[in-house]
């Protein structure tokens, strides 16, 4: 269900708002919206500038940026929440006062990040062009480098080696032969080619590779001047300086960690906060001596609102308009079971305040669909085995908690099904007496289809009808007339298709033609010319369904053909490894096709009945206290 | 003669129309995903439209399930 929300105004004195202001993000309970004043009330007062009443937000953003340099530089992934409740309670002097002497150590720490980051380039060059001398110094044709000379290394995909012909050419021309060119293949299908010319002519073979978009790789000044047979050692030597280098900035940088990590990340959470308190001004509404907040709040805190933000400060609830209704936030609360559905619902939108929340409708079908769809117990068991493997590999992980209750509701389902088709692993239960109890999926063709559309009448009969139940909460008479004709109109076509295929009596038939003709002036009435568009697509929403059957008729016949195959084979270790891969390969594609099959019922088909997307959602104003203790609200 | 029709019939009604789906999903498929690479939180509405078209191969299936019952 939709959280029932309240649309309040926080009055405050001026001179208190900057504490009221922190009370309010303290509470974690207002979703923030821009003041405005009431209709038909003049501006009068209220043309103070709120932003006048607030402490600079300047200052703070300048912390934010360095105190967030710092914490990136040093690598702290967490703050202790003790020292953020600890900074959090200080007033903005003494928090100032706790953060200074933390700009004099950022710049230490930024000087060794760079230096660090230096010092990886360097080493990432230098033991690029280890491994071009290794490579020469390998081969017979290793040229070399006499003084007053300079080299320069290119490198391309070994595909484009023709490149390093044409650079040779040019080079050779440029410097009128006097120049060496070597070509080497190297690691991940690349080749390099060494260019050795005169060194006076450095400048021209760069400004002549430029334009080339080439990797170049120039010989490191202190090996300029050094044969190539020497040069391996020499990087070598010059890599273990450099891995020593990187050690001592790193120790450094550990060592600053260690004394102000904590206080530098937990400080940083308290300043972002503090920025988000000085921006919550310039949308208050503001007098010369009051300044109002907007905000919507969950109805049941609108009392604990009140406590947390003391006897100074008003809460008043007031009457949305209906724009304000219109755009208020959603946040969704249902009972723990149904939760783990929520982001499956609200993944096309959340639905619009005041209408209902379709999780609960979702949390029902979509298991059954999924199970109807794959409908072998085999496969149910085996998904079952996978999530509790998966449980038990990451246990911490949020993406499984969040996933498994989905995951063991649609496996159970799965079995269900299974059990009623007969299904495990396809045909081979059958082999140990598992008949089907219900029936036969792949002889049952013409009973699956007329239930599989049956269901789609049931579900779009249904959207219709919530369509008009939230058009009536929504004051939208034009909504309601519509849905209900659409009713109407689909269930006069199934009279009168009834009647004619004799599955209704016959007197059925005019009857329903009459419902049929009466429902579609009406739409035509409440639609104009979009009403037969309507109509059709309804009925395409409904013959939709019959995915059902055909989704669950595909994976039961790849399921038998698998056992085929095994069978084929004529020996039982290739005929089980055989069967095993087409049955991985149905289990995976089944699995897949039947959830992004049954979550499409439901948005195309269903949801587009009754649910009106693309809503705000409920995200209060909170401070990193209050997020850290507020009671769980579903829906964020 | 005329059976072999009726299968001809329904691979036809089943085949065309997985052929038209396969053609709109690849143009749709293709604007969505430049789409959310722009956009993501248009997912949701991608992932509709790029459903739209399915309910076709679905239909000529039904279409080809009832010319293959029909005696």
């Amino acid at each position: 269900m939709l959280v029932r929300m309240a649309l309040v105004d926080v009055v405050v004195p001026r001179a208190q708002a900057s504490v009221a202001v922190r009370r309010l993000h303290m509470a974690g309970a207002v979703h923030l919206v821009p003041f405005h004043l009431p209709a038909g009330d003049e501006a009068g007062i209220f043309g103070a500038c709120p932003s006048t009443a607030a402490p600079s937000a300047e200052p703070w953003r300048r912390r934010f940026d360095w105190l967030s340099e710092m914490v990136a530089s040093l690598g702290v992934s967490e703050a202790p929440p003790g020292l953020v409740a600890e900074l959090w309670e200080l007033d903005d002097a003494a928090l100032e006062a706790r953060i200074a002497p933390l700009e004099a150590v950022n710049a230490t720490t930024r000087g060794l990040a760079n230096d660090r980051e230096a010092l990886a380039a360097d080493r990432a060059r230098l033991a690029w062009f280890g491994q071009l001398v290794g490579t020469l110094v390998g081969t017979d044709d290793a040229p070399p480098i006499p003084p007053g000379y300079a080299s320069v290394a290119i490198v391309v995909d070994q595909r484009n080696g023709y490149v390093i012909d044409l650079v040779e050419d040019e080079l050779r021309e440029l410097a009128t032969g006097r120049c060496a060119v070597v070509r080497m293949p190297v690691r991940n299908g690349r080749a390099a080619g060494i260019l050795v010319f005169p060194g006076r002519l450095a400048g021209d073979v760069h400004a002549m590779l430029g334009g080339r978009r080439l990797d170049e790789l120039a010989v490191p000044a202190e090996l300029e001047s050094v044969p190539l047979a020497g040069a391996a050692k020499r990087v070598e030597h010059a890599l273990a300086r450099l891995d020593e280098r990187i050690k001592q900035v790193g120790a450094e940088l550990a060592a600053l960690r260690e004394s102000h990590g904590a206080l530098a990340a937990a400080a940083r959470i308290v300043v972002r906060d503090r920025l988000a308190e000085a921006a919550a001004f310039p949308e208050a509404g503001a007098s010369e001596h009051l300044v109002i907040f907007s905000g919507w709040v969950p109805a049941d805190r609108v009392a604990g609102l009140r406590a947390a933000l003391g006897p100074v400060t008003a809460v008043t609830v007031r009457r949305p308009t209906a724009e304000e209704l219109e755009r208020a936030p959603v946040a969704l609360e249902n009972p723990r079971p149904i939760r783990p559905f929520e982001p499956l619902a609200s993944f096309v939108g959340l639905p619009r305040y005041g209408t209902l929340d379709p999780t609960t409708l979702l949390a029902f079908t979509f298991p059954l669909f999924l199970g109807f769809m794959v409908g072998d117990a085999g496969y149910g068991l085996l998904l079952l085995a996978l999530l509790f493997a998966a449980r038990r590999r990451w246990p911490a992980s949020p993406i499984v908690s969040a996933l498994w209750p989905v995951v063991a509701i649609a496996a159970a389902s799965t079995i269900f099904f299974g059990v009623l088709f007969g299904e495990w692993f396809g045909d081979v239960g059958r082999a140990f007496g598992a008949a089907p109890i219900w029936l036969d999926r792949r002889e049952s063709v013409g009973q699956l289809l007329p239930l599989a559309v049956g269901v789609g009448v049931a579900q779009v009969g249904l959207g219709l009808i919530l369509g008009a139940v939230n058009g009536r909460r929504l004051g939208n008479r034009r909504e309601v007339v519509s849905r209900l004709a659409e009713l109407a109109s689909l269930a006069g076509i199934l009279g009168v298709l009834g009647a004619a295929t004799g599955l209704l009596p016959p007197a059925v038939g005019p009857l329903a033609g009459l419902l049929l003709a009466v429902s579609l002036l009406v739409l035509v009435a409440a639609l104009r010319f979009i009403a037969p568009i309507e109509m059709l697509g309804i009925v395409g929403n409904v013959l939709s369904y019959a995915r059902l059957m055909a989704i669950g008729l595909a994976s039961a016949t790849l399921a038998a053909v698998a056992n085929s195959f095994g069978a084929m084979t004529g020996n039982l270790v290739l005929g089980v490894v055989v069967a095993s891969a087409l049955h991985g390969l149905n289990f995976t594609l089944g699995f897949f096709d039947a959830t992004v099959q049954g979550l499409r019922l439901h948005y195309v088909e269903f949801f587009s009945k009754f649910v009106e997307p693309g809503r705000v959602r409920y995200a209060p104003f909170a401070s990193a206290l209050s997020r850290d203790r507020r009671e769980p609200l579903a829906g964020h | 003669m005329a059976e072999g029709l009726r299968y001809l019939a329904a691979a036809i009604a089943i085949g065309v129309c997985a052929l038209g789906t396969g053609w709109a999903q690849s143009r749709i498929g293709a604007a969505g995903a430049g789409t959310i690479a722009e956009k993501p939180e248009a997912t949701g509405t991608v992932f509709i439209l790029v459903a739209i078209p399915e309910t076709m191969v679905i239909l000529g299936f039904v279409i080809a399930a009832l010319i293959l019952q029909g005696k």
